[in-house]
């Protein structure tokens, strides 16, 4: 009997702490507006979360990345430039670690985007990332006007950290790494200079590729 | 004794070494910790040349809002500060894209140098920035009125 109990109690616990994983909710970041509707006749409120607006970027193969490639993946964008002599090598350093987390995971991609579109050319960005060691068909390294990524981080994907911070602006060039969910809701922003926030960025990432699309939240 | 003096010389050596090391350390990351001012500066004169460019391309209804004003002349102010910014700014990415962190094969007088030379030119991007944000933040005033 007491041979059983204690495979029994270690099924138990483990059942446990899946459970409590499962239950984990990352919060969700940006504007909400609630909407009402009518469904059979029965009238209640949803809520409508910001999510990333269309865009448009060309990646080191010279495809065309916008935010249709992106739907239904989970995935986590950056903002560098190659020659940057900072913060950038950890961060992207650390970015890979995230890479090699979920390498060949189809829904699962990373985004890199240039803060230098003036030095970072196609060729550069190629040859920065497969010197990095990053495969083309999973992490996008992605040229555009330097004015529209400088919006769509500061509007969009920093939202988080400038709700933290009470002083506007300065948070592009300060390495987060930003986890958004198959919906396109930013999710997380986390120091990609602080290899204990990276790793809270690893698991978080699993958490919302486990998240039920159509889950209501 | 003549032990003693040979280990004595090393000792001195390389603590000579360390002492020559830490101070370009030291100055190297003073020049980075200026480099990581001026681009979060470089990020907000990037915002205000975002609001000057999109009120140049709406010189209409800017024209509607602010009936009394001159809005050609305005726009020429607004380009003025525009490309200001965008000087200020490629003078930055042309730094960074210059800045050789590799010391390997420079003296420690060579490499003292340098970074002096880099924290004066630093320091002159972080003035530009300065002076353009300022200015930049005076001008756009006079449109949040309405």
């Amino acid at each position: 009997m007491k041979k059983i109990i204690w495979p029994v109690l270690a099924l138990l616990a483990l059942a446990a702490c899946t459970h409590k994983n499962n239950d984990k909710k990352l919060p969700i970041y940006g504007e909400r507006q609630p909407i009402t509707k009518t469904v059979d006749g029965k009238t209640f409120t949803d809520t409508v979360y910001a999510t990333i607006p269309p865009f448009s970027f060309v990646n080191q193969n010279r495809q065309t990345i916008s935010e249709n490639d992106l739907k239904g993946k989970t995935y986590v964008a950056d903002f560098f430039f190659t020659s940057c002599p900072s913060i950038c090598p950890t961060m992207q350093r650390n970015m890979l670690s995230v890479f090699k987390a979920y390498q060949g995971k189809a829904d699962f991609k990373l985004l890199s985007f240039t803060i230098d579109p003036r030095h970072d050319t196609i060729p550069i960005l190629k040859d920065y990332a497969e010197k990095l060691g990053a495969k083309a068909d999973q992490w996008y390294f992605l040229l555009g006007k330097k004015e529209e990524v400088y919006q769509l981080a500061e509007k969009n994907f920093l939202v988080s950290v400038s709700e933290d911070n009470r002083a506007p602006g300065g948070y592009v060039h300060q390495g987060w790494l930003v986890l958004v969910d198959k919906k396109g809701r930013v999710r997380g922003a986390y120091d990609g200079t602080n290899e204990k926030q990276v790793q809270q960025l690893i698991v978080d990432v699993q958490l919302l590729m486990d998240e039920d699309e159509n889950q209501k939240t | 004794m003549k032990n003693k003096l040979i280990i004595a010389a090393f000792l001195l050596v390389f603590t000579a070494c360390k002492d020559t090391k830490n101070d370009e350390k030291k100055l190297e990351a003073k020049v980075m910790e200026m480099h990581e001012k001026v681009m979060a500066d470089g990020e907000r004169a990037m915002q205000n040349k975002m609001k000057l460019d999109t009120l140049i391309l709406k010189k209409d209804s800017v024209k509607k809002a602010f009936p009394a004003m001159d809005t050609s002349a305005e726009n020429k102010t607004m380009r003025t500060l525009s490309s200001q910014i965008l000087k200020a700014d490629d003078a930055m990415s042309d730094w960074m894209h210059n800045y050789n962190p590799d010391f390997r094969k420079k003296s420690h007088r060579e490499v003292m140098d340098y970074l002096a030379q880099q924290k004066k030119i630093v320091g002159q991007i972080n003035t530009a920035y300065k002076s353009v944000i300022q200015s930049s933040n005076q001008y756009l005033l006079k449109y949040k009125k309405k």
